[in-house]
């Protein structure tokens, strides 16, 4: 839903609960110009005076002579420099609901290569693609110059990087 | 290892992109919300391949992109995959998308909060400071912050093998290219064969790290700090957890781990090799990994994971690094998790902070729009105000220049979308009195809001201009086939606008302006 102006400027929002009805509202205006923006030794001897030298596989370069006791606590005071004009963004899960256009792509390639998974999803979803019409396989690797791939295996139990 | 290969996935898709459309989509699942509510730590290995489809989606803005997380848990296999199909043919247009178990629809979203500004310390202040990855410009400046603010024990653990300072023989030196040049020169005086430019970019990159390193730990002793340097192989959890006693036994347990990724070199999918990438991941999070393993037990407050953001300055070039650092998120939010409320963590991203990542060309075109770079050094302050920032919830944090009023900052899961709706008598029964006039331009412009409103989220405002019909679009075939149009929405990044074309053909049939903020 949109409104238009006699200017030919439409303003919309939506309200949370109905997410594509848009609703004439002022707002100021921002010109748009152009429809592409362009885009020490202070380490000390390293070897033979440090309590570390014999550590396993790892090579302690400096260690502070005075290990001894715990540093003081002294909270110091905050610099006084101009304040810093940074923006705090927290990154989180939004609920957005399907808005009904899909991948346009998907109606233009030729084979999808399907990676699986070892939950039997990979076998799942191609059976489903071959039914709605698109040519899928499921395959280890995919080869060089295919157009299509669906990797799934971050649907499989993976215990570690390796 | 999961995540190389689907990089050679991708890679493949990328050879084979000529004239054709290609498509690229990966799947996993953590949960549903990409891990954000505690995934359990051996999910989030699978957390890097968001990362991936991002940086696919800046480098080839026409391969259609997707990274799906799928929560999975006890339902048979046909339900999740009906739950992908239907998304790839109906979602919308976020790259990232979470689908949970319960049927909810998630993207990931940026939430504008107030800047921690804490001043007075709720740093740890007993134990030992570790700090992982040492020598890398915004984690020095954080570093050193923190120990203005409160004097520590740190111990830095960094990969390259240090020499005596009086040993360096280009100490009169200080303009990398000037060290380059010297080494070239030393190697051909000395009649050695002459050196790889590999070679001596490592050398380079050596001296100008060791140097940053002794500059950090001056600074550190200048404010009042015990340090020392460890040089380890972070990829060996046995020389890892030797530093690890040795330092206990001297200064007591780990009170801070802190870890800094950093990007350097830069090369497309592509050209990208697998030994690089895996180079890439191991050294970033097999350390991490072992770290957490090895900490189990001591007494943490804080764990810091810094990397520079590469969703608003875009990942193109640094696909290894995009999937590390997202990774790393989700490390941080499965950490969370496991050791509760007794620890704050933070996985910090910054965006456009002078690290040596903003090319010239990028900083000129921020300063246009009224956008300033960051200085190290007030990064360095602000990460430290977040990390004595005692709220537990806030784990994945985006820093970033301020924008000029009334502008948000976006999340490039929409750097370049490209949307397909199909029409057929079935969804579209009110144009049955409309096959020869054509569809309706009320209907062209909801679907251009539809796109816009997904970009836009929730609590975003849309403002469509300069809408225009550039000709009819005629329904001959409307009652016998679906008739499928494109809606490409170009050069939104974090310049919060966009041209949306309507592609009946190969021509635009209609456009507009959309402008999000």
């Amino acid at each position: 839903m949109a409104s238009s102006d006699s200017a030919g400027e439409t303003i919309a929002e939506s309200p949370p609960s109905t997410p594509f009805h848009a609703v004439v509202e002022e707002c100021e205006a921002t010109p748009i110009e152009s429809p592409f923006f362009p885009a020490t030794p202070e380490s000390g001897p390293v070897a033979a005076a440090s309590p570390f030298v014999k550590v396993a596989e790892a090579e302690l370069i400096a260690f502070e002579a005075s290990v001894q006791g715990a540093p003081a606590a002294v909270p110091k005071p905050v610099s006084s420099e101009p304040e810093v004009a940074v923006d705090r963004h927290v990154i989180r899960g939004q609920v957005a609901t399907a808005c009904g256009l899909g991948l346009t792509q998907l109606n233009h390639v030729d084979k999808i290569h399907i990676v699986p998974d070892d939950r039997r999803v990979a076998e799942a979803l191609r059976d489903l693609l071959l039914a709605e019409g698109f040519q899928s396989e499921i395959t280890d690797s995919v080869p060089p110059n295919a157009c299509a791939a669906i990797v799934m295996s971050g649907l499989s139990e993976i215990t570690s990087l390796d | 290892m999961i995540q190389l290969e689907a990089f050679k996935a991708a890679r493949s898709v990328i050879h084979g992109l000529g004239e054709s459309r290609c498509l690229f989509i990966t799947v996993q699942d953590t949960g549903g919300d990409f891990g954000m509510s505690a995934a359990s730590e051996k999910d989030a290995w699978a957390g890097g391949l968001p990362g991936l489809a991002r940086t696919v989606a800046a480098e080839r803005p026409d391969v259609g992109v997707k990274a799906l997380d799928v929560e999975k848990e006890g339902r048979s296999a046909e339900v999740p995959a009906r739950r992908i199909l239907r998304e790839l043919t109906e979602g919308g247009p976020e790259v990232e998308v979470g689908l949970s178990s319960d049927g909810t629809r998630l993207s990931q979203g940026l939430e504008a909060t107030q800047l921690s500004r804490t001043g007075a310390t709720n740093l740890p202040q007993d134990g030992t400071v570790v700090v992982h990855g040492a020598g890398h410009g915004i984690f020095t400046s954080s570093v050193v912050e923190m120990a203005k603010r409160q004097r520590q024990r740190f111990a830095l653990l960094g990969s390259v093998v240090m020499q005596e300072e009086d040993e360096d023989p280009f100490a009169s030196l200080s303009d990398p290219e000037d060290i380059r040049r010297a080494l070239i020169e030393l190697s051909r005086h000395q009649g050695e064969n002459a050196g790889t430019p590999e070679l001596f970019e490592q050398q380079l990159h050596s001296f100008l790290q060791q140097r940053e390193v002794r500059r950090l730990m001056r600074e550190l002793r200048a404010a009042g700090s015990n340090v020392c340097y460890f040089a380890v192989n972070s990829t060996d959890a046995g020389a890892l957890e030797a530093v690890l006693t040795q330092v206990r036994s001297q200064w007591g347990g780990v009170a801070a781990l802190l870890h800094a990724s950093a990007s350097r070199e830069e090369s497309r999918i592509e050209a990208k090799t697998d030994s690089q990438l895996a180079q890439v991941l191991r050294s970033n999070l097999l350390g991490v990994e072992y770290l957490l393993a090895l900490t189990k037990q001591d007494p943490i407050q804080l764990i810091g994971f810094l990397s520079p953001s590469l969703h608003e300055s875009g990942s193109a070039g640094h696909a290894d690094y995009a999937m590390a650092n997202e990774t790393l998120n989700r490390i941080a939010c499965a950490e969370a998790h496991r050791r509760g409320s007794n620890c704050v963590i933070r996985s910090i991203n910054w965006a456009f902070c002078d690290d040596g990542t903003v090319s010239s060309q990028t900083e000129m075109s921020l300063s246009a729009q009224g956008i300033q770079i960051i200085t190290r050094s007030q990064t360095g302050r602000v990460i430290v105000d977040e990390f004595s920032n005692n709220s537990r919830s806030d784990i994945q944090v985006l820093l970033a220049p301020r924008r000029p009023s009334g502008r948000a900052v976006l999340h490039t899961s929409y750097l370049k979308s490209q949307s397909e709706v199909q029409i057929d008598q079935a969804n579209s029964p009110q144009l049955q009195d409309h096959k020869v006039q054509g569809v309706p331009a009320v209907m062209v412009m909801e679907w251009f809001l539809r796109n816009a409103r997904q970009t836009a989220g929730p609590k975003g405002f849309i403002r469509c201009r300069d809408f225009q019909q550039l000709q009819g679009i005629a329904l001959p075939d409307y009652g016998k086939v679906s008739v499928p149009f494109s809606i490409v929405m170009d050069s939104l990044s974090s310049f919060q606008w966009a041209v949306s074309h309507l592609l009946g053909s190969s021509m635009p049939t209609g456009r507009c302006a959309i402008m999000l903020c």
